[in-house]
């Protein structure tokens, strides 16, 4: 199953990198990135090759609304068969890391509540955690 | 309605470029004017649930918004967005009075030259924003609320 990430400038790819850095090489992870002044069709098409030579794909991006996005979206609603996208927003480094451990062992819905779930498990406002006595 | 900006950004309503605009000026709706997205109500969806909190999302066609924005006789705070000059000029030349016109975001393209870092046009759409240079409407570069407004004759 493979997991695209979409991001403004080239937060994508460092995430990639990061990710490596924790969990060591892996593969079919892919980025694109959007960078100022980019051809907004041509980003649409790199975005479509990824899906026509998937089976399955996740995609990730960073920011409900933006361009990475709403072009996802476009996409997403013009392919005959769209049951093979899956589209999660907000993207951060716990929901990378924890989709790329279990992707092997899901269904590709299974994998966007994955991701949905641990993307909002990540964050913790530590302080006020530890305030109400909620240490888990 | 009260029209506060009227502006051309590519990417349409995108998240932060958008919303603090929206903040800045107190825009409590946007139109949309674009011909196409005015039938697809799927992305007209995408484009509500990306909006920013408290910010309405209409699509409607060129025909349709001249009589939209006529006959809307309340105080609420409006901005019109278009995806490329032409459909500002297709409203203009439709009969709408339109004063000042920003134009934020305008990716490359085949036929596209750089006019600034952030905007590309093509010969044609620079020729639209000359005509409508000459009709009275103010055409200006201005990505954010913070950066300073550029006459679009100055650039091409």
């Amino acid at each position: 199953m493979r997991i695209l990430l979409l991001s403004h400038g080239s937060l994508a790819v460092e995430l990639i990198n990061t990710a490596k850095m924790i969990l060591g090489e892996f593969e079919d992870v892919h980025a694109i990135e959007l960078l100022e002044g980019a051809d907004i069709n041509q980003y649409e098409q790199y975005i479509r090759f990824e899906i026509d030579s998937s089976n399955e794909i996740l995609i990730l991006t960073d920011l409900l609304g933006g361009s990475p996005f709403i072009t996802s979206c476009k996409i997403y609603n013009s392919l005959a068969d769209n049951r093979k996208v899956r589209i999660v927003t907000g993207m951060n480094l716990p929901m990378i890391l924890e989709v790329i451990n279990v992707r092997e062992n899901c269904t590709l819905d299974e994998l966007a509540i994955v991701a949905y779930e641990f993307g909002k498990k990540g964050i913790v406002d530590f302080v006020r955690q530890i305030e109400k006595g909620e240490t888990r | 309605m009260k029209i506060v900006l009227s502006r051309i950004d590519e990417r349409l309503a995108h998240g932060q470029v958008i919303s603090s605009w929206t903040k800045q000026l107190q825009v409590r709706r946007i139109l949309v004017i674009d011909d196409v997205l005015a039938n697809d109500s799927f992305m007209t969806e995408v484009m509500k649930m990306a909006a920013p909190t408290g910010v309405d999302v209409e699509t409607m066609s060129v025909e349709n918004a001249l009589p939209r924005i006529q006959e809307d006789t309340s105080s609420e705070n409006v901005m019109l967005l278009f995806k490329s000059i032409d459909y500002a000029y297709k409203l203009v030349n439709s009969g709408y009075n339109l004063e000042r016109l920003n134009i934020g975001n305008i990716g490359s393209g085949p036929k596209r030259k750089a006019v600034t870092k952030r905007v590309f046009m093509a010969p044609e759409e620079i020729d639209m924003a000359r005509e409508l240079s000459n009709k009275g409407v103010y055409v200006y570069l201005q990505m954010l609320s913070s950066d300073s407004e550029v006459n679009i004759l100055k650039q091409i």
